[in-house]
């Protein structure tokens, strides 16, 4: 129960006292009772039924969602706005998610105020610091949050469902022309994922990597090792999360390095494949895609050109063969993974842009998710991994940048 | 439990060393409901230092159809019950009102369920008529622009419903509802005359301002005029009447 007193008689006896000691009067005290009625604020969202088969998940980053797919039947579980802020754009860049805990992960990487055309867009600082969101994935409720750097891009989960990390892709760093080398190098953020709550949660570990690191792969299925594109310095970076100080090290995609800052290859994107011996590389300025051994901790000699600029790729369950998606052109290349050589490529009728491709369970269907024109809804397709006959189209929210597509636990 | 404010009658008496006991104190009992409509009208919503603003400050309780005012959120009645918030940007009721909250009464301890006030305020929202259960339109202009002239008289109309109540007269002030809410447009015009904005800036700087509140990078505690609380002509108008050509 609470109570309050009512100012107005309060302020006038405390002045008739001062006055005088007359005419006092009781002050009034008000009691409330205590709410005893069902509980409040019943949580009013839809559920989603996980699929008994593959739940495609993806982060739509232009309209602060995140939408739930049954890759089997077809049936679009849901879509739910996601982030912190209910007006500005919170920018859902990337998820992750472990069906068995139940829980997703999404980064969201706050626009630079520049999004806003009003003469304040140039006014302060446009560094605004990113957050990791966990969500339920029962009905995509915040229950978890915890800052991280400016400009997170990627975020991937260890195989257990217990280690996040995030890249900062921090290109305002990164072009800095007064920053030393250190200065201009973003962070990867590590969290412990059990621990993350609405309030209160322990305060991520930050390595210092490279500059404007983006794509991430953690080993398996130990999650100690990260491999990360690292787009400002031409490399791939690798960091033991095992070592105090990360270990760091740094390996040239090749010769004709860019110097910091501007890149030549510009590794974007990174997968490891199956068997985790390699790291796919996909690199945006140089239209490539090499592999990086994970043992030897070197490039290998394997290349293969693309004409557009290559994303996150698939591996085919042996390894052998890689499904690159490309944009301008838009196109999925299949190439050999061991010799470079490329087999094919499609060009997908309603997919524009496409950001990444994941593979069924199956094996028999590809997903590709199509970011669109960053204005009107972007698509997943299913697509026949032999024919590339399009099966599916299926619309999701604006600027979608990745499909996860997760068997059941 | 209970409690009261003495501070200032003990603290009158005991500086003029009157004897005079002012008595028990007439106790009120209330319901929670009631407890949720005070919380509704009046400031303590926010345990912030300063905070001026209640919910009522943006928003009516129920349909009125002698109010005046342009009140930049929706009607409460009903909102227990709608999809979504904040133009669909929110899906849960207390996180809705957590926001506002923190947003514009500057309070950045959430209320979980189970809180005694978040209780309170729920019990007040479940008593209002069931009449606005849909989700409520809640356009932002994002991207803003400079507007057609406008018109000065219908401008003042604009002004006194939608700005007087926090911001007070027309460059005067009076009345306003906090020093926070700055004196308009004399005072903002000054401040971003200081920081070189040209004319022309400074008419698309109040533009800005109302569409936007305190987000998308400006920052202070005023909330934005989506297009369905305010029109462009109306806001053209209100432009005209605080001359800024």
């Amino acid at each position: 129960m609470n109570a309050r007193a009512l100012a107005l008689p309060v302020c006038a006896l405390a002045a008739l006292v001062v006055a005088g000691c007359s005419g006092a009067e009781a002050e009034t005290e008000v009691v409330y009772a205590a709410y005893d009625g069902p509980p409040t604020y019943p949580d009013q969202r839809p559920n989603f039924a996980m699929p008994a088969g593959d739940l495609g998940i993806t982060s739509d980053n232009g309209s602060d969602t995140v939408t739930l797919i049954d890759l089997t039947s077809g049936d679009i579980l849901g879509e739910a706005p996601v982030g912190r802020d209910p007006v500005d754009n919170d920018g859902p860049h990337h998820i992750a998610a472990d069906r068995k805990s139940g829980f997703a992960y999404v980064a969201l990487a706050y626009p630079a105020p520049a999004i806003a055309t009003g003469p304040h867009a140039s006014h302060g600082s446009s560094v605004r610091s990113g957050w990791v969101q966990k969500l339920s994935l029962t009905n995509l409720m915040p229950v978890g949050e915890v800052r991280v750097d400016p400009n997170p891009g990627d975020i991937v989960l260890s195989q257990d469902g217990k280690r996040l990390v995030v890249s900062h892709f921090d290109l305002a760093r990164a072009l800095n022309p007064a920053a030393t080398l250190e200065e201009k190098r973003s962070t990867l953020a590590v969290i412990d994922a059990e621990t993350l709550a609405m309030t209160g949660s322990p305060e991520p570990r930050f390595i210092t990597t490279c500059i404007a690191p983006h794509g991430l792969a953690l080993s398996r299925p130990d999650g100690r090792f990260v491999y990360a594109a690292c787009y400002g310095e031409d490399e791939v970076t690798v960091v033991d999360l095992d070592a105090a100080d990360g270990a760091v090290e740094h390996i040239k995609l090749g010769p004709g390095a860019g110097p910091p800052g501007n890149p030549s290859y510009g590794p974007y994107a990174v997968v490891l494949d199956h068997s985790g011996s390699k790291v796919a590389v996909s690199s945006t300025e140089s239209r490539d895609v090499r592999f990086f051994d994970t043992a030897t901790k070197t490039m290998d000699a394997t290349l293969i050109p693309t004409q557009g600029a290559p994303y996150f790729v698939a591996f085919s369950p042996d390894d052998k063969t890689i499904y690159i998606p490309t944009q301008s052109p838009d196109a999925i290349v299949v190439a050999n993974a061991e010799t470079g050589s490329v087999i094919g490529t499609h060009m997908l009728a309603g997919c524009v842009a496409p950001h990444e491709v994941a593979m069924a369970t199956d094996t028999a269907t590809l997903y590709v998710v199509c970011e669109g024109d960053h204005v009107g809804p972007g698509a997943v397709l299913a697509v026949d991994a032999t024919s590339f006959e399009v099966r599916s189209t299926w619309p999701v929210g604006v600027y979608p940048d990745r499909i996860l597509a997760l068997p059941p636990p | 439990m209970k409690k009261t404010v003495f501070a200032i009658a003990l603290c009158a008496a005991s500086l003029s060393g009157c004897a005079s006991d002012p008595g028990d104190p007439t106790i009120v009992n209330e319901t929670a409901v009631e407890h949720g409509a005070f919380l509704f009208s009046d400031p303590s919503a926010s345990a912030a230092p300063g905070n001026a603003f209640a919910c009522a400050t943006c928003h009516l309780a129920t349909d009125d159809a002698a109010a005046t005012r342009i009140y930049p959120g929706a009607v409460m009645a009903g909102v227990v019950s709608r999809p979504s918030y904040w133009g669909g940007e929110e899906l849960d009721l207390l996180r809705s009102i957590n926001a506002c909250r923190f947003y514009f009464m500057s309070d950045s301890k959430a209320w979980e369920p189970g809180d005694e006030l978040a209780d309170a305020m729920y019990a007040y929202l479940t008593s209002l008529p069931a009449e606005h259960v849909d989700a409520v339109p809640f356009s932002v202009v994002q991207a803003v622009a400079d507007l057609p002239a406008g018109d000065k008289a219908a401008g003042k109309t604009v002004y006194d419903r939608a700005c007087a109540t926090c911001h007070g007269g027309m460059n005067t002030g009076t009345g306003r509802l906090t020093t926070v809410a700055p004196i308009i447009p004399k005072e903002t015009l000054a401040e971003h005359a200081a920081d070189g904005f040209t004319d022309d800036q400074q008419r698309v700087v109040f533009i800005e301002k109302i569409r936007h509140g305190g987000f998308l990078g400006y920052g202070g505690t005023m909330p934005p005029f989506s297009l369905e609380a305010m029109s462009d002509a109306e806001l053209a108008d209100l432009l005209a009447y605080l001359e800024l050509y």
